[in-house]
């Protein structure tokens, strides 16, 4: 057993499963910073004072959050060439971690869309009233006052929702990315011994969790302290 | 200036303003008081487009205001101070930066002007030395002393103050007022919701008393407090005299 251990962990295969986890972290960092980016489209349209933009908002959040992310991901990396060869008759070739950034970004949008909405609602309605009384627009105090009182408040969830997508980032294993989940499978099935190379991702994925929370808290701490 | 005409304003359960109709001309200034839930701030928050009425006019200037019209709202809230009850100041910025922040994003003025006008202004209320502190170090009455020099660099034509001093310590209650005396010697026109009956009497040119959001009494101050006409002002006088 301990061979078996020496030969799954030499230097060349433990770079092979560096190298995965440098594709998620570069899954979860783009997914969630598109997220943030859609979330607060999202959440801007959710508050709108437009009927369409609010049902707009909403059909984007409950549909995102009402259906399984792994359904999500294949439709981006199957559903859409099909469709694509549907209208079109000619055959789409896409790159897998493209498509799985996108889909796992937006589906972060959808959640990150909720975080921003309730921590901008949760500022104290006399603040918009303040800055309509110096003559403001409301996108004037949104972006002025609003978000970054409220930006405060939305950061502690947003890293959770970065580790969240560290951890989910796996499933673009599915599409053919080799990220750390997928360099954990090719490595069990290359030397007929799935566990221990499960065992060193695992590892990986929790020094990557623990180390963002730890930042996490020391973060959250100095927001505190700023009050 | 102001002009309102038989405004009636309902929220579940409530009717706030009743039928209400008043005129407030320039360099007036016009204490409202009354019991509380009585339609003060409800008719001082409709003047200022923060509510929006469900029937009658308000003009100001002979403009008809129209709340959920945010251009023109935009345009005459530039002309109307509002200081609140809880002064709303803005946290995360320091004391200039909730100065300048209307000037320079509404009225378009340099940043440097901005600064000049709000240094001026807080000299005049003693909290020069504060302009680079955030409001949060600041104490009850620097804080509302703050919010009316705010409301003051958008170089209104009228100040509308919700009960400016209800949320104060009692000793820091004379450093509002007295700024607000300052403002009624330079003729500023004032609507004032207030409980400090001695301070209307002092600065009203008019005392306008409200209850279960009717108007139901007005006068000059000497007239007023000597001899009220209507048995609820009557009532309401003996409370708090
Ligand atoms: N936003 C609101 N929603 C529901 N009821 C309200 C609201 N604002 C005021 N009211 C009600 O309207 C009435 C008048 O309130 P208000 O104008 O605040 O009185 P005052 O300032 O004289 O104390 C009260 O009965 C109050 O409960
Ligand atoms: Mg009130």
């Amino acid at each position: 057993m301990w061979e078996t251990i020496v030969r799954i962990f030499a230097p060349e295969n433990i770079l092979f499963m560096l190298r995965g986890m440098r594709i998620s972290i570069v899954v979860a960092v783009c997914a969630t910073v598109m997220g943030i980016l859609l979330g607060i489209v999202g959440a801007v349209c959710k508050m709108s004072r437009s009927k369409a933009l609010r049902v707009l908002g909403n059909v984007y959040v409950e549909f995102i959050r009402g259906t399984p992310m792994l359904l999500q991901l294949s439709f981006f990396y199957l559903g859409i060439p099909m469709l694509y060869q549907m209208i079109t008759g000619k055959y789409l070739e896409v790159n897998p971690l493209f498509m799985g950034i996108l889909a796992i970004g937006i589906n972060s949008g959808a959640y990150s869309c909720e975080l921003i909405r309730s921590s901008i609602n949760a500022i104290d309605k006399g603040q918009w009233e303040a800055g309509m009384s110096i003559g403001l627009t409301r996108s004037k105090i949104l972006k002025k006052i609003i978000l970054p009182q409220s930006f405060k408040r939305i950061i502690p969830p947003l890293t959770s929702e970065f580790i969240t997508l560290i951890k989910d980032s796996s499933l673009v294993s599915t599409i053919g990315v080799v990220d750390l989940m997928k360099s954990s499978n090719i490595l069990g099935a290359r030397y007929y011994n799935y566990f221990f190379p499960m065992i060193g991702a695992a590892l990986i994925y929790l020094v990557l969790t623990l180390t963002i929370s730890k930042f996490t808290g020391q973060l959250e701490r100095k927001l505190a302290e700023s009050d | 200036m102001i002009n309102i005409e038989h405004v009636y304003k309902k929220f579940p359960g409530v009717v706030a303003l009743d039928d209400v109709s008043i005129r407030i001309k320039k360099n007036e200034i016009v204490c409202l008081i009354g019991p509380s839930g009585s339609g003060k701030s409800t008719l001082l928050r409709s003047i200022n487009g923060l509510e929006a009425i469900d029937q009658g006019k308000i003009y100001f200037d002979d403009e008809l205001i129209n709340a959920d019209n945010e251009e023109q709202m935009c345009r005459i809230r530039t002309k109307m101070g509002f200081v609140f009850q809880h002064f709303n100041l803005f946290p995360h910025l320091t004391v200039m930066q909730n100065l300048t922040l209307g000037p320079t994003e509404v009225l378009g003025m340099s940043e440097e002007d901005a600064k000049k006008e709000g240094l001026r202004l807080l000299e005049r209320v003693g909290l020069k030395d504060k302009a680079d502190q955030y409001v949060n170090k600041l104490s009850g009455g620097q804080k509302q002393r703050v919010a009316i020099v705010r409301a003051l660099c958008m170089k209104p034509e009228v100040m509308l103050f919700d009960e400016p001093t209800s949320a104060l310590d009692p000793e820091m209650v004379k450093e509002v007022l007295d700024v607000m005396r300052g403002l009624a010697e330079e003729n500023m026109t004032m609507v004032i919701v207030t409980h400090e009956m001695n301070f209307a009497k002092e600065v009203a040119s008019r005392i306008v008393f409200m209850d279960g959001g009717k108007i139901v009494e007005e006068n000059t101050p000497e007239e007023f407090f000597r001899e009220p006409k209507e048995e609820r002002t009557k009532l309401f006088l003996s409370k708090v005299l």
